[in-house]
């Protein structure tokens, strides 16, 4: 790597520190951000994330390589970690830092993408069966009762083997749309309580209607349970990402997804374990900061469900 | 006279809060004296630190937040709890002290039958089989006056009223016959012709078994009936102790006053009153920042500016035995000012 | 097609039942440890271990123990549910000895993960459950903290613990699909996926079908438990 790419490393994680730093500065100022505090992981989990998200971000940047460039397929197929390549080489000969960095896009992306198709889904639906009185809150409740009871990979590999050619983003889009049912119940039992508040009567009194009422006045209220589905479910998503990649299912190779990374790297786990065990790394770290956050973040914005 | 059954000097229990809102001095040097078989009421409106002095007593603040300050005593029967072995603490506990909680709904394990929670102590105390220890809550059940108790006993304590559960906790803690009964508001959480039952059952056991009660209450009417003395507590302090009649007849503490005024009485005429129910003024501070000087004195009517400044001692009231009844008050002192208020 | 499934289910059960021992024991047992000795250093050593064990891939793991338990100490078979050669069949105790033996890694790198979440979530329940007034009373009633804490506070913390009983079904299936794969475990998981890529879909649907049969069932059961361990709901309550 070069003195150039070692100081734009330098530069991200001087970038994640200020702001960790900055999120640590602003959070002991108030009562919820000190809650959110009392977690030692929130903050190191507020940096990890900020690290990667600028990995993400400056990639071309930090990356030395084009991820899919073979740089020596005679002489530099699974070497071992170098001067010249810092996390070592795959079997095509592929520079693993450059495709750890770019797949930090990848990975971060369609866990961010799905999530937020799930938690809107969850949102939406969680709201509107909380608020509307009648049969039809029961019934998208049995509804969601259903969609909790199916488990998640074998839904996807239902709808990979019946759809031909799956395309990328239809598979993010699915991979939110069945992750939402957890949201919806929380969704549900905050708008449950909220709906006989103040608020919502004067609103209503006001001649809005229930469209209206519920996503300029209800939800906003309801924002914890949101933000800390959130935030959970960016890593649940990335771990059933890599999951499917890993199966040859997600996302397709040459793409340097942290998933399919550890599917190109399996078969030489012996002689080359570096081109597997980095991307796990990766994502264990990412999604340990994200849970670390979410964690924190639930103590924050609820404190009446005190975990610690 | 007799030797007291227990003995506080000085108690000191303090606890830490987060965000440093700094240490909140619940119980910031009480001291008190229990004779056997005689019932002690201990007075005070909610945050004075009745309760955590009774739960000091068996150690029974939870102890990151709570702890007792080096320096109290508190002695039983001869023995310095505070520096008992966990053991023998143990041992103490639930056999030779016992408690009776607020909260009967809470306080009572909701998997376990009311006899199983009642034989325990039992068990575990005087070795009983269990067998043994059944028959033996069965008998409990009775002596506190619950009807069926064969069948009562296999009951869970979801199945039974607010009521019945108090007696339940009473029969929990006298199953191993204890010494001191410390009965922390009994009968709050129940109606009111429930207190009165529950009242009468704590009286008449405590007769039967002869054994000291320490009655821990916000409510004069509660002590009126069974106390044999008083103490009353403010602000995690003693203000004023005496035996029951002299304390209602002869109040000396301006709190104690202004307690006892408070109560509506059905002979007090409207137009004494001038239409309106007394009330003392002010709030009860908070532990975490007691006043300088006397503590009551933001809301004491007579106070002047010794008051303010310089916290008065425990003083022997004039008339009768030393410690018979003494006040927290330096009107004790200067007692021309209290004709001040008509 | 049937048999093929009809054969597979029961793999995938056994190794879905393996890793649910493990992950409640563990998780139990150290979700009770971390909530007694809470924010103290077993706990917060153990926390942020469970923390990592929770965020990482499940087939990452099964790859890591491979690779350190089966090639480079060869403890473990490389995969697999049984010796091929000598015992093709479960015919012989020793056979069965040698599928528990097969059984131990692919179960441990469900379990484990399991586990993370389990005491997570018991540690919650255990801390909520030692502040109740019950619990006080327990210790004003002279009884070892042993008995307290393992009596009378964790009989209470069992009931939300069954509801995980119900939550874990789903995980474990999803895991099983990718910990089948990275053992070479013939259960349903690997089946569907090996007919994902010969284009068997009726085995795929079959599958997704079952394994939310057993969820349902699962959830059901969990019902069951929880009713008949909360006297509250097993016996009607009658104030009189």
């Amino acid at each position: 790597m070069s003195a150039l790419t070692w100081l734009a490393l330098a530069g991200a994680v001087a970038v994640a520190l200020l702001v960790a730093e900055e999120a640590h500065r602003r959070a002991a100022a108030s009562a919820a951000g000190r809650r959110f505090l009392r977690h030692p992981t929130a903050t190191p989990g507020v940096f990890i994330l900020a690290f990667f998200v600028t990995l993400a971000t400056a990639a071309p940047l930090l990356a030395p390589y084009d991820p899919a460039f073979q740089i020596d397929i005679v002489h530099l197929q699974n070497h071992a970690p170098s001067a010249q390549n810092v996390l070592g080489t795959d079997v095509y000969s592929r520079d693993v830092w450059s495709r750890l960095v770019y797949g930090a896009r990848i990975s971060l992306g369609i866990g961010t993408i799905a999530m937020l198709v799930a938690v809107t889904a969850g949102a939406g639906v969680g709201a509107v069966a909380g608020y509307v009185r009648r049969w039809v809150g029961a019934v998208l409740m049995r509804g969601v009762d259903v969609g909790l009871a199916m488990p998640r990979m074998f839904v996807l590999l239902m709808a990979v083997a019946l759809w031909e050619h799956l395309p990328l983003a239809v598979l993010v889009l699915l991979i939110g749309l069945t992750g939402w049912f957890g949201t919806s119940r929380l969704v549900r039992a905050e708008v449950l309580s909220l709906r006989e508040r103040e608020f919502v009567a004067a609103a209503r009194a006001a001649g809005a209607g229930p469209t209206r009422v519920i996503f300029r006045h209800v939800l906003p209220n309801a924002a914890a349970p949101i933000i800390v589905s959130a935030a959970l479910g960016i890593g649940n998503v990335m771990l059933l990402e890599a999951g499917l990649s890993y199966l040859g299912l997600g996302v397709p190779s040459p793409l340097p997804s942290w998933g399919s990374m550890i599917y190109d790297g399996e078969p030489f786990m012996a002689g080359a374990p570096w081109t597997s065990l980095f991307p796990g790394c990766a994502i264990a770290l990412v999604v340990m900061a994200l849970n670390a956050v979410g964690d924190g973040l639930r103590d924050a914005l609820d404190p009446r469900k005190e975990t610690a | 006279m007799t030797e007291p059954l227990l003995r506080v000097r000085d108690l000191k229990t303090y606890f830490v809060t987060e965000q440093g809102s700094g240490t909140a001095r619940a119980v910031d040097g009480v001291s008190l004296d229990l004779f056997p078989g005689e019932t002690l009421g201990l007075v005070g409106e909610s945050g004075c630190g009745k309760t955590v002095t009774s739960l000091s007593i068996l150690r029974l603040i939870p102890e990151p937040p709570g702890h007792i300050r080096p320096g109290s005593f508190i002695e039983f029967e001869g023995r310095n709890l505070l520096t008992l072995a966990p053991k023998e603490l143990r041992a103490i506990r639930g056999n030779r002290i016992a408690m009776v909680f607020q909260e009967p709904m809470t306080s009572l394990n909701p998997v376990f039958t009311v006899g199983d929670q009642i034989a325990e102590a039992a068990i575990v105390h005087q070795g009983l089989s269990r067998n043994a220890a059944r028959a033996r809550a069965v008998e409990m059940l009775t002596l506190v006056g619950i009807p069926d108790p064969q069948e009562r006993v296999d009951h869970y304590p979801h199945q039974m009223s607010g009521g019945m559960r108090q007696r339940v906790m009473i029969a929990m803690a006298l199953v191993c016959h204890p010494k001191l009964l410390i009965a922390d508001e009994p009968t709050t959480a129940l109606d009111v012709t429930i207190q009165a039952q529950i009242l009468e059952l704590l009286d008449r056991l405590q007769r039967e078994l002869g054994m000291a009660v320490m009655l821990i209450t916000h409510d004069l009417g509660v002590v009126a009936g069974t106390a044999d003395r008083v103490v009353v507590m403010y602000a995690g302090q003693v203000v004023e102790q005496a035996p029951t009649t002299t304390l209602f007849a002869r109040p000396l503490h301006p709190y104690t006053e202004g307690l006892l005024a408070s109560v509506p009485r059905l002979d007090t005429r409207v137009s004494q009153v001038r239409g309106r129910l007394h009330s003392i003024p002010g709030q009860v501070p908070a532990a975490t920042a007691w006043p300088t000087g006397c503590r009551f004195h933001p809301r004491c009517p007579y106070a002047w500016d010794r008051c303010a400044s310089e916290e008065p001692p425990l003083l022997d009231a004039p008339g009768g035995e030393a410690g018979a009844h003494t006040v927290r008050c330096w009107l004790l002192t200067e007692p021309q000012r209290r004709e001040r208020r008509a | 097609m049937a048999d093929a499934l009809a054969d597979a289910i029961p793999n995938t059960l056994t190794l879905a039942g393996a890793a649910l021992l493990i992950d409640f024991v563990l998780g139990l047992a150290l979700g009770v440890y971390q909530a007694v000795r809470a924010r103290r250093f077993g706990d917060v050593v153990l926390g942020n271990v469970g923390l990592l064990f929770n965020s990482m891939p499940t087939f990452w793991l099964g790859l890591i123990l491979l690779l350190v338990f089966s090639y480079w100490r060869r403890w473990f078979p490389l995969g697999g549910m049984s010796d091929p050669v000598l015992c093709p069949t479960l015919s012989t105790l020793r056979c069965v000895a040698d599928r528990a033996w097969h059984l131990t890694l692919p179960a441990l790198t469900l379990g484990l993960v399991g586990a993370a979440g389990t005491a997570r979530y018991q540690r919650a329940a255990m801390l909520e459950v030692m502040a109740q007034d019950y619990v006080r009373t327990a210790r004003a009633k002279g009884l070892r903290e042993r008995r307290v804490v393992l009596v009378h506070a964790l009989r209470n913390a069992l009931l939300p613990f069954i509801t995980l009983f119900g939550l874990a079904f789903p995980f474990l299936l999803t895991g099983a699909v990718l910990v089948e794969t990275v053992f070479a475990w013939s259960g349903m998981g690997r089946l569907s996926v090996t007919a994902i890529f010969q284009r068997d879909y009726p085995v795929v649907t079959a599958s997704a079908l079952v394994a939310s049969g057993m969820v349902v069932l699962g959830n059901l059961l969990a019902d069951v438990l929880y009713a008949v361990a909360d006297p509250r709901i097993r016996v009607r309550s009658e104030v009189t």
